[in-house]
C-alpha cells in the first residue's frame, strides 16, 4: 500500500517498488503529458511530480495559451486539441493532467498498465482529496440519464481501498486520464468550453460512443488541490454536463430526454427552494440559455461524433444509475432535515444500521406508538367538541379577526381573540378549508413534537437517551396534562407538545457561525411565536428558563437569543392585555391529583437528583411542584401555563430517572423503578383515547342548529359547570351560560371578552327568565338574537320549571340528553328596522342597501362603519351601502401584525441559517 | 447546592400537598322564584254556560286574556282593571267556544281571579299559574247522571305528557287511558271520567305531570248543579272552615298522591270547644278518603288536617239540589282575596282564626269599601255574610286566618277558597 503519510513519496522502498514493475514492464508505450493550466494555480508542482514520475513520459507538454514562460523540457501548447494534431504517431497514449493535480510517482505507470491489460482507450486516476491524506473525491462515476455524476461516494468518505478494482465506469475526472492519442485526435481532444468535471465526461462518453472503453484505475493515484472546481456545482458545471449529454445521446432519445431534463430542472428547483436554496432556478435557466446559445457548436460536435459513432445509447443506459440523481439528493436532504429538526442529535437520521441499534430510537418509537394509541379516536373519529377543543371556522374570517378584526365571542367584542385562532386558520388554510382533518392533524403532531422536544430538551440538560422519549408520554398524558384535559383545556396539550421546542431553542451551546446564531434566533422565535399562539402566557417562559439554567451555570444557555425570541411573543400581548386582571383572579378550574401521584412524581425527581441528574432533576421538580402549586392560585389563563410548565417538567424528571448510566447505583435503579411507576400512570391517559379529553358534548347535539345556519343568530346554552360548556362561560343563576352563534362553536370565539354593558343586559334578561318573572321569555331574549336556548339534562332542574311555563320557546324534543327551545320571538343579528335581516359576510354582515337604519346586535363600538349609532348596549348603522363592518387600524392589529412580520422574519431567519448548517 | 436542590424541590412537593386546590367554581344563587306572571283559568265555557272571570286585587292596569284552544291563541282580549282594583271579564264577550281555557297574563303579581261558571247550576274555582306538580282534583262523582271532566289545559308553548291517577271508593284505580295523556301546547284535553270511570259515588284525581306543565280543573254536573275545582297541590296541613248551611251535608275528602299510605288527624274546632286527634285514620297510597263531618262537627266550625305525608283536602257540600267543592286552604295568612264571591248571590265568608289570639278583621269590597268589621276568637270560625255583588271581597285580619266563601241559592250551591292576597 502506497505511503499516506506523504502524498508524494520519493523515498527509496517506493523507489524499489518501481523498479520491480519496471523490470515486468518495459517502457515500450510512449506517453506525452499534457498538463492543462488551472487558472491561478502555478503548475511547478504538478509539473515536478510528472517529472518525478516512474514512467517516464515521451515529453511534457503545458497547455494553456495564458501561461508566459515554460520550466525547461516543457513545451507550450495553446490547448490540447492542437498540441495532438502536432504530435508523432508514435505516441500512444495523451496523460491529461490537471495544473492542480499531484499524482503519486506511480500514478501514470499504472494507468498505462491497466489501459494496455484491459485495452482500454481511455483511463483515469482515482482522484484523492489534496491537502487531506486519505479523503477520496472520484473513482470514476456514473451518471443518470441527464449527465447529473453519481459518485457513489459519502462526503469525506476516506480511502481504505474499498474501491481499488479496476472497472468500466460511464465516465473518468478530467484532472488526470490517459487517453489514446488516436482516439483524441479524431475526437478533436477535449472540449475546451467545458468546466473539467462536465469535460472529462463529454470526452469518456464521445470515447464509448466511439467504441472506445473507459475504465478507472484506482492503483494511479492522484492527490487534486480543486483549484479548478469541485465539479459539484456551479451553472457551468451544470451547462457542460447537459451539452456532454446533447451530443452524446442519438435524436431519439434526445426526444424524451430534453423535456424529462426540463421537468427534473424545475421539480428541483421547486424541491430546493424548500431547502433555502434560491439559486436552483437560475442555475437551469442559465444552463438551458447556456446551451441554446452555444447549439451551433453542439451541433457540430454532434456531426463528428456522427462520424466516429460505433455503439448507441443503450452503451451509455449501461453505466447510468437510474431516475434522476438530482431528484433522489434533493428528496433524502428534505426528509434528513425533516429528522434532524425533530432529532437534533439524529437519532433517527443516522444510518439505518445506527438506527436500530439505538436505544433511543426504540424510545422514540414506543413512545410514538403510545402517542398513537393516545389519540386513536381523534384521529379515527375527530376531535371532541368540549371544553377549549373547538371546531375552526371560516379560515380566512379567522384570520382577519386574529389580526385585529372584530371578536364575535358572547355579544361581540372589540378585545382579542384567542392567539389560537391564527394558526389554526392558517392550517386550515393549507388544508383547503378541511377543519376536522387539520384538527385531529394538529393534535396528533403536537403530541408527537411533545414526545420528541422533549427528547431534545433533555439532552439539552444531559439527561437525553430513550427515558427521556418516554418522557415524553409523560409531559403528554401526565397529572399536568391530565389535568388540563379534564378541563378541555385542547389548546393548551397543543402547548405542551410546543414548549419543550422553545425552551430547547434557548438552551444549548451558542452556534458556532454568526448564520447559525441568527438561523436559531429565528427558529427559537417562531418557536416560542408558536407557544404563545396557544398558552400566551408562556410567552415568558422560555427566557425565565433560558436565564434559570444559565443561573445554574452546568448547563450551555442562550439568553440573549431568549430574549430577543421573545419578540416573537407579540402575537399574544393584545390577547393577554384584553384578559387584565383575569390572568392573576380570574375564575380558576380545578387543579386536582392524587396525593399518592404527587407523592410518586416527588420520590421520582427527589431519587433522580440523588442519582446524579441533581441539576437537571432540581430544574425538572421546580417546574412540576412549582408549576402545580401556582397553579393553584392564579387565573385560568396562568394556570393552564403552569400547568404546560409541569408537564414539560414531568418529562424532564422521567428522563432523569430513566437516564442511561454507564454504572448503575442503588438509587439510580430506584429512580428508574420510579420513573417506570410515573410512566405507569401517565398510561391511564392513553386509556380513552382521546388524549384525555372528556367526550364529545356539542358537536352532534348542536347539528339540528347548524343545519342551514347563517351566523346571523345565537344560541344561549345552559350548563350546571362551566368546563362542560364550549370555551368560555360566565356564572348565571344556578347555572354558566354563553352564547354562540348557530353555525356552531368555533376556537375564534372560545375566550369571551371583558363583560361589558351587552353582557349586563343579557345577564339581567336570564335573571328576569330564571326567575319565572317573564312570561315570554323569547322576547326578552329576542334583542340578543338568541334563537335557540340549549340546557344540559342536568340543568333541567334550574331550567325546566320556568321553561316550561312560557310562551314564545318552543321546546324541540328530538335532541338526546339536552333541553332545546326555539325562540319564536327571535330577530337577527342584523335587522332593518323594518325586520328585513342581513347575513353575515366575513366579520362584518350585508344586505340590500336601504335608507333604513340597520340594528345589530352586537356590543359595538363607534369602529362599525358606517355611523354607527349606541342605542342601548347595542347600537345602529346607516343601511345605505349594503354592508356594514367593523374597521380602522387599532393598536391590536398593528401589534398582531407586528408579531406576525417577526414570526416570518424568524422563520425565514431559521431556514437560511440552517440551510448555511450544510 | 445539592442539598439545596432537593430541599428546594421536597419543599415545593410539599406546598404542592399542603396549598388547598381552588374552589370549585360555583355560579351565584338564582334568585327567590317571582310570583307566577299569568293565571290560568282552565274552566271557562262560553256556550251552553257562561263564565265570567271576576278580578280583585292590585293597582289599576290591564290584564291580556288569551283564550286558547287547538294549538294555538284564539282570542285575545285586553281588560281594564279600574283603580278600584277590580275588573270582570264576561268569556262570551271574547270567544263562542264551548270549552275555553283563557291565560291571563298578570301586569300585577298581586291579582287574584276566579272562575264563576253558571248554567245548570253554579260553580266557583280558583285560576292559579298550575304547576309541575301533582295537582288533585277532589269530590266528584260518575254515578248515572252525573258528569265528572277533569279539565287538562297547556296554554304554554311546550307540550306536555300526564298520568291521571283516580280513587274512589274502591280503591286507586287503574285505567290506562288515563296514563301518558299530551296535552299540546295552547290547548286542552278534557278527560271523562264518567266516560271512563263510571258509577263511583266519590270520586278523586290526581294529574301527574312527566314532562311540561298545564292547568288542571275539574267539572262535576249532577243534572241539578255544577262543581268545580282546580287542581291542588298536597301539603301536611290543611284547614277548612265548615259552613252551617241548612240541609246541607259535607264530606271532607282527603287525597294521598304519593306512593305511600298516609296517617293523617283531623282537629275540630266547633263553637264550644276544639277537639284534636277527633278522628284518625289512614290514607291509601294514591288514594283517597271521605269523612262524613257530620259525626264529627254539629253546625258551622272547621277541620284542621294534619298529616304524616302530602295530601289534599277538600270539602264537598251537597244536598238535595245542589253540590259544591270548597278546597282546604294549606297555609293561614292575613290577607285573603275573594273575586267571585257573592257573584252568584249572598255569600258566607267563612274566616277561620287557627290561632290561639283573636284576631280583628276587615271585610272589604272589592274595590276597597269597608262592608264590614268583626272579630275573631281563637280557635273559632266566624261567619260573614256578603250581599251579592258582581265582584267580590277581601278579607284582612291582623292575624292569621283562614278565608273560604260559599253561596246557597236557588241556582245550586257554589263556593271556594280565598286567594292569598300579595
Amino acid at each position: 500500500m502506497t505511503d499516506r503519510m506523504n502524498p508524494v513519496p520519493p523515498d527509496n522502498a517506493d523507489v524499489a517498488a518501481v523498479e520491480e514493475v519496471d523490470e515486468r514492464q518495459p517502457e515500450a508505450v510512449s506517453v506525452v503529458a499534457a498538463v492543462t493550466v488551472v487558472s491561478g494555480v502555478d503548475p511547478q508542482k504538478t509539473l515536478d511530480a510528472v517529472a518525478s514520475q516512474d514512467y517516464s513520459p515521451t515529453s511534457v507538454r503545458l497547455i494553456g495559451a495564458h501561461h508566459e514562460g515554460a520550466p525547461a523540457g516543457v513545451v507550450l501548447n495553446e490547448d490540447v486539441a492542437a498540441m495532438v494534431a502536432g504530435l508523432d504517431a508514435s505516441v500512444e497514449y495523451v496523460w491529461v493532467l490537471h495544473g492542480d493535480a499531484e499524482p503519486r510517482p506511480d500514478a501514470l505507470r499504472a494507468l498505462v498498465n491497466e489501459a494496455e491489460r484491459f485495452e482500454a482507450s481511455l483511463a483515469g486516476s482515482k482522484l484523492l482529496v489534496g491537502g487531506t491524506l486519505d479523503t477520496l473525491e472520484s473513482v470514476g462515476s456514473a451518471t443518470d440519464v441527464f449527465g447529473e455524476p453519481y459518485s457513489g461516494l459519502d462526503e469525506g468518505e476516506v480511502d481504505l481501498e474499498q474501491y481499488d478494482v479496476v472497472r468500466d465506469v460511464a465516465f473518468v475526472s478530467s484532472v488526470s486520464l490517459l487517453v489514446r492519442r488516436d482516439l483524441l485526435r479524431g475526437l478533436r481532444g477535449l472540449d475546451s468550453d467545458l468546466a473539467p468535471v462536465a469535460s472529462g465526461l463529454d470526452l469518456s462518453q464521445r470515447v464509448r460512443i466511439a467504441g472506445g472503453r473507459v475504465i478507472v484505475v484506482p492503483s494511479s493515484e492522484v492527490f487534486h488541490q480543486r483549484r479548478c472546481g469541485r465539479g459539484d456545482g456551479g451553472w457551468r458545471e451544470q451547462s457542460g454536463r447537459l451539452r456532454a449529454m446533447l451530443k452524446a445521446y442519438r435524436p431519439v432519445t434526445l426526444l424524451w430526454m430534453v423535456p424529462f431534463a426540463l421537468a427534473t430542472g424545475l421539480l428541483d428547483s421547486l424541491a430546493s427552494l424548500l431547502l433555502g436554496r434560491w439559486r436552483l432556478a437560475p442555475r437551469y435557466f442559465l444552463t438551458w440559455g447556456w446551451n441554446v446559445g452555444h447549439l451551433p457548436s453542439t451541433v457540430a460536435a454532434r456531426r463528428t461524433l456522427a462520424r466516429v459513432r460505433q455503439v448507441g445509447d443503450e452503451e451509455l443506459f449501461r453505466y447510468q444509475v437510474r431516475g434522476s440523481v438530482r431528484l433522489r439528493q434533493v428528496g433524502s436532504e428534505l426528509s434528513d432535515r425533516l429528522l434532524t429538526m425533530f432529532d437534533e442529535d439524529s437519532t433517527v437520521s443516522r444510518r439505518a444500521t445506527e438506527v436500530w441499534n439505538s436505544a433511543s430510537t426504540w424510545g422514540i418509537l414506543a413512545a410514538l406508538i403510545v402517542v398513537l394509541i393516545g389519540v386513536r379516536t381523534i384521529f379515527l373519529g375527530g376531535l371532541p367538541v368540549v371544553g377549549y377543543a373547538l371546531p375552526f371556522g371560516d379560515p380566512v374570517t379567522s384570520l382577519v379577526r386574529f389580526a385585529g378584526g372584530w371578536n364575535a365571542a358572547g355579544l361581540g367584542t372589540s378585545a382579542a381573540v384567542h392567539p389560537s385562532t391564527g394558526p389554526t386558520a392558517l392550517l386550515n388554510l393549507l388544508m383547503l378549508d378541511n377543519p376536522e382533518p387539520a384538527r385531529s392533524l394538529l393534535t396528533l403532531v403536537a403530541f408527537s413534537l411533545g414526545v420528541v422536544g422533549i427528547g431534545r430538551l433533555a439532552a439539552r440538560l444531559d439527561i437525553g437517551g430513550p427515558g427521556a422519549y418516554l418522557g415524553g408520554i409523560a409531559a403528554m398524558f401526565g397529572l399536568p396534562a391530565t389535568t388540563l384535559a379534564t378541563e378541555g383545556r385542547w389548546t393548551a396539550l397543543i402547548g405542551i407538545g410546543l414548549l419543550p421546542w422553545a425552551m430547547a431553542a434557548v438552551v444549548g451551546p451558542r452556534p458556532v457561525t454568526r448564520r447559525h446564531y441568527l438561523g436559531s434566533v429565528g427558529w427559537a422565535m417562531v418557536a416560542l411565536a408558536a407557544v404563545t399562539c396557544f398558552v400566551p402566557a408562556l410567552a415568558v417562559v422560555p427566557l425565565l428558563f433560558a436565564l434559570a439554567v444559565a443561573a445554574i451555570g452546568r448547563f450551555p444557555s442562550r439568553p440573549l437569543i431568549a430574549s430577543i425570541a421573545t419578540l416573537g411573543a407579540l402575537v399574544g400581548v393584545p390577547y393577554l392585555l384584553s384578559r387584565g386582571p383575569a390572568l392573576l383572579d380570574g375564575l380558576p378550574f380545578q387543579v386536582s391529583g392524587h396525593p399518592l401521584s404527587v407523592l410518586v412524581l416527588a420520590v421520582t425527581v427527589l431519587l433522580a437528583m440523588v442519582a446524579g441528574s441533581w441539576r437537571a432533576g432540581a430544574v425538572a421538580g421546580v417546574m412540576i411542584f412549582g408549576g402545580l402549586t401556582l397553579a393553584r392560585v392564579v387565573g385560568p389563563d396562568v394556570q393552564e401555563a403552569l400547568l404546560a410548565v409541569a408537564a414539560v417538567g414531568v418529562g424532564l424528571a422521567l428522563g432523569a430517572a430513566l437516564r442511561p448510566r454507564p454504572t448503575r447505583t442503588t438509587a439510580s435503579w430506584a429512580a428508574a423503578v420510579a420513573g417506570g411507576v410515573v410512566l405507569l400512570i401517565s398510561l391511564a391517559g392513553v386509556g380513552g383515547g382521546r388524549a384525555g379529553l372528556p367526550p364529545d358534548a356539542w358537536e352532534h347535539g348542536l347539528q339540528f342548529m347548524t343545519v342551514d345556519a347563517e351566523g346571523v343568530e345565537r344560541a344561549l346554552l345552559i350548563s350546571p359547570e362551566p368546563d362542560r360548556l364550549p370555551g368560555e362561560s360566565r356564572p348565571g343563576p344556578g347555572f354558566w351560560y354563553r352564547l354562540i352563534d348557530t353555525t356552531g362553536p368555533t376556537i375564534d370565539q372560545m375566550v369571551l371578552g371583558p363583560p361589558d354593558e351587552g353582557d349586563v343586559a343579557l345577564q339581567a334578561a336570564i335573571e328576569e327568565i330564571a326567575t319565572g318573572a317573564t312570561l315570554e321569555p323569547g322576547q326578552v331574549l329576542a334583542p340578543f338574537a338568541v334563537r335557540w336556548l340549549v340546557s344540559l339534562e342536568e340543568s333541567a332542574e334550574l331550567v325546566s320549571p320556568v321553561l316550561d311555563a312560557q310562551l314564545d320557546l318552543n321546546s324541540f324534543p328530538f335532541v338526546e340528553d339536552l333541553l332545546v327551545y326555539e325562540n319564536t320571538a327571535v330577530r337577527p343579528v342584523a335587522v332593518t328596522d323594518q325586520g328585513v335581516p342581513w347575513r353575515r359576510e366575513g366579520t362584518g354582515f350585508a344586505g340590500t342597501p336601504t335608507d333604513q337604519r340597520v340594528r345589530l346586535a352586537i356590543a359595538g363600538n363607534e369602529r362599525w362603519e358606517p355611523d354607527w349609532q349606541q342605542e342601548d348596549w347595542a347600537g345602529t348603522v346607516d343601511g345605505g351601502q349594503g354592508g356594514t363592518a367593523y374597521s380602522r387600524l387599532s393598536a391590536d392589529r398593528v401589534t398582531v401584525l407586528a408579531g406576525v412580520v417577526i414570526v416570518l422574519a424568524g422563520l425565514v431567519l431559521g431556514v437560511w441559517g440552517r440551510s448555511g448548517r450544510r | 447546592m445539592k442539598v439545596f436542590g432537593l430541599l428546594v424541590v421536597a419543599a415545593l412537593a410539599a406546598a404542592t400537598l399542603v396549598v388547598p386546590e381552588p374552589a370549585a367554581p360555583v355560579p351565584h344563587a338564582p334568585d327567590p322564584r317571582a310570583p307566577a306572571p299569568y293565571a290560568v283559568c282552565p274552566l271557562g265555557e262560553a256556550a251552553g254556560r257562561t263564565t265570567a272571570f271576576p278580578v280583585v286585587g292590585g293597582p289599576a292596569g290591564q290584564l291580556d286574556a288569551n283564550v286558547f284552544s287547538g294549538g294555538e291563541v284564539v282570542a285575545t282580549e285586553a281588560v281594564t282593571v279600574e283603580g278600584s282594583g277590580t275588573a270582570v271579564l264576561e268569556l262570551a264577550d271574547v270567544t263562542g267556544l264551548a270549552r275555553a281555557p283563557v291565560l291571563f297574563g298578570l301586569d300585577e303579581p298581586s291579582r287574584a281571579i276566579e272562575t264563576i261558571v253558571t248554567g245548570d247550576g253554579m260553580a266557583a274555582s280558583s285560576c292559579g299559574p298550575g304547576s309541575p306538580d301533582p295537582q288533585v282534583v277532589l269530590g266528584g262523582t260518575t254515578t248515572e247522571g252525573h258528569a265528572y271532566t277533569v279539565v287538562l289545559t297547556n296554554p304554554f308553548a311546550g307540550s306536555a305528557t300526564v298520568d291521571v291517577l283516580a280513587a274512589s271508593e274502591v280503591g286507586t284505580e287503574s285505567e290506562p287511558a288515563l296514563e301518558g295523556i299530551v296535552v299540546p301546547p295552547r290547548s286542552v284535553v278534557p278527560v271523562d271520567l264518567h266516560s271512563l270511570l263510571p258509577g263511583r259515588q266519590l270520586i278523586s284525581a290526581a294529574v301527574i305531570t312527566n314532562q311540561g306543565q298545564i292547568a288542571v280543573g275539574a267539572l262535576h254536573g249532577s243534572g241539578e248543579d255544577i262543581s268545580a275545582m282546580g287542581g291542588a297541590g298536597p301539603s301536611l296541613d290543611w284547614y277548612a272552615p265548615v259552613p252551617g248551611l241548612e240541609g246541607v251535608s259535607v264530606t271532607l275528602v282527603l287525597y294521598a298522591p304519593g306512593t305511600a299510605e298516609v296517617p293523617f288527624q283531623l282537629d275540630v274546632y266547633a263553637p264550644e270547644d276544639v277537639f284534636e286527634a277527633a278522628h284518625e285514620d289512614v290514607i291509601p297510597a294514591r288514594g283517597q278518603i271521605a269523612v262524613p263531618l257530620a259525626d264529627l262537627l254539629e253546625g258551622p266550625g272547621a277541620i284542621r288536617v294534619v298529616s304524616a305525608g302530602p295530601v289534599v283536602a277538600a270539602l264537598r257540600l251537597e244536598r238535595e239540589t245542589g253540590n259544591a267543592v270548597v278546597p282546604g286552604v294549606p297555609v293561614p295568612g292575613p290577607a285573603w282575596l275573594l273575586p267571585g264571591a257573592g257573584r252568584l248571590g249572598a255569600a258566607q265568608i267563612l274566616v277561620f282564626n287557627p290561632g290561639q289570639v283573636a284576631v280583628s278583621a276587615r271585610l272589604l269590597a272589592g274595590s276597597g269599601g269597608e262592608v264590614e268589621t268583626f272579630d275573631v276568637p281563637a280557635s273559632t270560625m266566624v261567619a260573614v255574610t256578603l250581599p251579592e255583588r258582581p265582584v267580590g271581597a277581601r278579607v284582612e285580619g291582623d292575624g292569621d286566618l283562614v278565608v273560604t266563601w260559599v253561596t246557597a241559592g236557588e241556582g245550586g250551591l257554589a263556593g271556594d277558597s280565598a286567594q292569598p292576597a300579595g
